[in-house]
């Protein structure tokens, strides 16, 4: 049952995936630059880092904590959550390892 | 049916490297350290890192230097990462999905393995405790998340009386 996080990035309406995520830390995927990107670990190895504005402490990590789950508290058939409006800052770059 | 065990992760206060040596005096001796302003208390958790080796807070003697456990002095030259023993600012959510084999690495180190065909393997830090305690600890609450009606898809374990005494204080993955 795909989930999916509408997000606006540089601009631009994005969907990232809300399934099969391990967790969800600061940094990149190698923990650098902890205030400006934010990375999800997927199960399987696929990484998606999200490059945005400046957050102090762990406002990122929660925000796309909260959304996964809340995307995934949804019915089947709402296979999308726009979180856009929610965003702590404007994420700028969207970086898939 | 995505599931999320949420891991209260202990607040990090203060880190740095002692220079000076409290092995006789049970004593971490940093004279960069501001242990009194960055609010570490008697309880807190040091993890010497160099060693990685626990001790606790007994108290705050002045900005540069704390009380140790009887014996647990540290040594000149050695990281230490203090933790607060109470304040959990973050809950980590960490996947109960397609776990493999929960197993205890370490006396402080627990770790999930997940059957993807690859090795993404997430390991929790936390204080030493009994063999297989963590593992045991983590497995019981992965079953408890599972058993959760679909759309109760995370299971805080901050209230679990099982997992208090792990006292988790990092979460990483590797791939």
């Amino acid at each position: 049952m795909q989930k999916f996080l509408s997000m606006t990035i540089d601009s631009e309406t994005r969907l990232v995936s809300a399934s099969n995520a391990v967790c969800i830390q600061k940094g990149d995927t190698s923990g650098a630059n902890p205030t400006t990107k934010t990375s999800i670990f997927y199960n399987g190895g696929v990484n998606a880092t999200l490059t945005h504005g400046a957050i102090t402490g762990d406002a990122y990590v929660e925000f796309l904590q909260d959304s996964i789950i809340e995307a995934n508290q949804e019915q089947w058939r709402k296979v999308t959550l726009d979180v856009a409006a929610d965003q702590p800052s404007a994420i700028s770059a969207l970086t898939i390892t | 049916m995505a599931k999320f065990l949420k891991v209260p992760i202990l607040d990090l206060v203060a880190n740095g490297t002692t220079d000076g040596d409290g092995t006789g005096t049970d004593k971490l001796i940093d004279s960069s350290a501001t242990f009194e302003t960055d609010g570490v208390q008697a309880g807190d958790i040091i993890h010497n890192s160099s060693d990685n080796t626990y001790t606790e807070v007994v108290a705050v003697d002045s900005e540069t230097t704390l009380s140790v456990k009887a014996g647990e002095g540290l040594d000149t030259g050695k990281a230490y990462f203090i933790h607060s023993a109470t304040v959990a600012s973050l809950k980590a959510a960490i996947s109960a999905d397609n776990v493999k084999v929960v197993s205890q690495a370490s006396t402080s180190t627990t770790t999930l393995k997940y059957d993807n065909g690859g090795n993404t393997l997430m390991t929790l830090t936390h204080v030493p405790v009994a063999n297989e305690l963590g593992a045991e600890v983590l497995q019981d609450a992965l079953v408890k998340v599972l058993q959760l009606h679909w759309n109760d898809v995370s299971y805080d374990i901050s209230d679990d009386v099982e997992v208090a005494p792990m006292q988790i204080i990092g979460y990483a993955v590797s791939s």
